[in-house]
């Protein structure tokens, strides 16, 4: 009997560390990876100027003063975030037009897809002529690159509203605004989300793009600042603040998202 | 002078357009009335405008050709008098279940008031949901959200209830309990009722009158007087004149008229 009990014991002891295993796993990978970059860049001495140890990277990035780095994620993030909220506000109006009317859908459709269709990488340095030195040739690149998809869903998920709720709507007479507000736009809501956290990586795609063609500032303006001086640990330094600032505008969509239309969700992840 | 009857087809046209651009014939020369608080069945075969008939009550679309009326009164446009139940629930995830059911004031007036609430809660109570009225639409089952789009459709307390196969998407045995239900809630608030169904054993169970349709250009074929006493219960369905009245109509589906 005590022998029983001790198995027991010994299971639920193995699923719990199975269970943390599983919890940390994705961790762990990351822990495993950067090891590993670190011992083949001493094993097989890569020079740092081709991939530097995340050791030296880390090194190399404190050695910049946080002032400094402050400076130049401000810059960035402030132009990726102006950008986006243009987008956003810009799009979501746009995409209703499009939804709601043959004439907008006719006219607006075939310039927004010619937009698409030009590498804004190749147009960045044009609308830096054009618009002159600032924020504001950044913030119109940034803001060119992200708000496509955003229209593109959103007008998608108008348009599939079910017919029965519009017929509900009509059979109501409430309106064209209400039956926007009240039911397509709600029920678009996992179309948009959807766009939104696709667009917060290219907003910042699109600030470091304008960055690398007319900046003093900003983590593009660094990383091509530094590499211009073989400075190839810090550029790394910066890339590492890229990605950060990029993972946690993603994380704040989803989390306002889960806090504000937990239905637009799947179930497993509300 | 009689009352006008609650619903009123006069030689009725519908001509679609299809996707091809030929036009199809989906209603053609349909003449029926519905009596105020009666319940009317349409029963045909899929596909013979049925819903057709349906919208063109609602005055979601205009007929080609003759007119419908609502008491007496040609419809232009959807009025306050008709209450829709869909073939799916239709019902919007983002409210909980009490806010679904006072979404028909809260799009056509913009708010809802105290009294409005209070009135859904009672319809609640009518469908047998009053424990669930915050509840989030994806924790109710699909005849449970079948009972909320009839609290819904009642909400504006419609003088006419348009049924559109509502019960169609439902298991067999939720949807023999929700006959049952509809024709308590009928007994507790008479409407006049306009159901379409496919079902030949739900429109003999719920129905003062049934409209048999023809396959597409839709017409009526035939006009079944149920002669069962109410309140119908599960005996209803055991009575061999029952048996006999659906028999008739099986045969009346399937025979072609040029046949007959």
């Amino acid at each position: 009997m005590t022998n029983l009990n001790e198995k027991k014991t010994a299971i639920s002891q193995r699923q719990q560390v199975l269970r943390l295993l599983d919890r940390f796993t994705p961790a762990l990978a990351f822990v495993a990876l950067i090891g590993l970059w670190e011992i083949s860049t001493r094993v097989f001495s890569i020079p740092s100027f081709l991939l530097p140890a995340p050791s030296r990277i880390l090194a190399d990035g404190f050695a910049v003063a946080a002032s400094t780095w402050a400076g130049h994620i401000w810059a960035t993030m402030r132009v990726a975030l102006i950008g986006y909220l243009l987008a956003i506000a810009i799009g979501i109006p746009m995409a209703v037009g499009l939804a709601k009317s043959r004439f907008l859908a006719r006219t607006l459709y075939p310039a927004l897809i010619i937009i698409q269709s030009t590498p804004i990488v190749a147009v960045a340095p044009i609308i830096v002529v054009t618009l002159g030195a600032g924020d504001l040739p950044r913030i119109v690149i940034t803001f060119l690159i992200t708000f496509f998809p955003i229209v593109v869903s959103t007008t998608t998920g108008l348009l599939a509203t079910p017919e029965e709720l519009i017929e509900l709507s009509r059979s109501l007479r409430a309106g064209t605004r209400r039956e926007v507000m009240q039911v397509r736009l709600p029920y678009a809501l996992p179309y948009i989300f959807s766009a939104l956290k696709i667009s917060t990586t290219l907003a910042v795609i699109g600030a470091v793009v304008a960055e690398f063609v007319a900046a003093d500032k900003g983590l593009g303006f660094f990383i091509s600042f530094s590499t211009s001086f073989f400075k190839i640990p810090q550029a790394f330094a910066g890339l590492v603040f890229l990605v950060i600032l990029s993972m946690l505008l993603f994380r704040t969509v989803g989390f306002l998202q889960k806090r504000f239309a937990p239905w637009s969700l799947p179930k497993n992840e509300r | 002078m009689n009352m006008p009857p609650a619903i009123s087809f006069d030689a009725v046209e519908q001509v679609f357009t299809g996707n091809d651009g030929a036009p199809i014939h989906a209603l053609s020369d349909l003449s029926f009335s519905v009596a105020r608080h009666e319940f009317v069945s349409v029963l045909g075969p899929s596909g013979c405008g049925k819903s057709t008939l349906l919208r063109l009550v609602a005055g979601l679309i205009a007929p080609t050709g003759g007119s419908v009326s609502i008491f007496g009164y040609p419809v232009q446009e959807p009025r306050d008098e008709i209450g829709i139940v869909f073939q799916k629930p239709t019902l919007l995830p983002w409210y909980t279940v009490i806010n679904n059911v006072t979404f028909p004031m809260r799009h056509k007036y913009g708010r809802v008031q105290a009294k409005d609430t209070a009135r859904a809660l009672q319809l609640l109570d009518l469908v047998g949901l009053a424990d669930f009225a915050d509840k989030r639409i994806d924790e109710l089952s699909g005849g449970m959200q079948q009972r909320v789009g009839i609290a819904r459709a009642l909400l504006l307390d419609p003088d006419i209830l348009l049924m559109d196969e509502p019960f169609s998407a439902l298991d067999a045995l939720t949807r023999d309990e929700m006959s049952f239900e509809l024709l308590r809630i009928w007994r507790d608030r008479p409407k006049t009722v306009l159901f379409i169904t496919h079902s030949i054993p739900e429109a003999l169970l719920l129905s003062d009158r049934i409209l048999v349709m023809s396959e597409r250009p839709g017409s009526i074929r035939e006009e079944i007087k149920v002669p069962f006493e109410r309140p119908r219960t599960l005996e209803t369905l055991g009575d061999p004149e029952f048996t006999r009245l659906a028999n008739h109509i099986r045969s009346t589906l399937f025979s072609k008229p040029v046949a007959a």
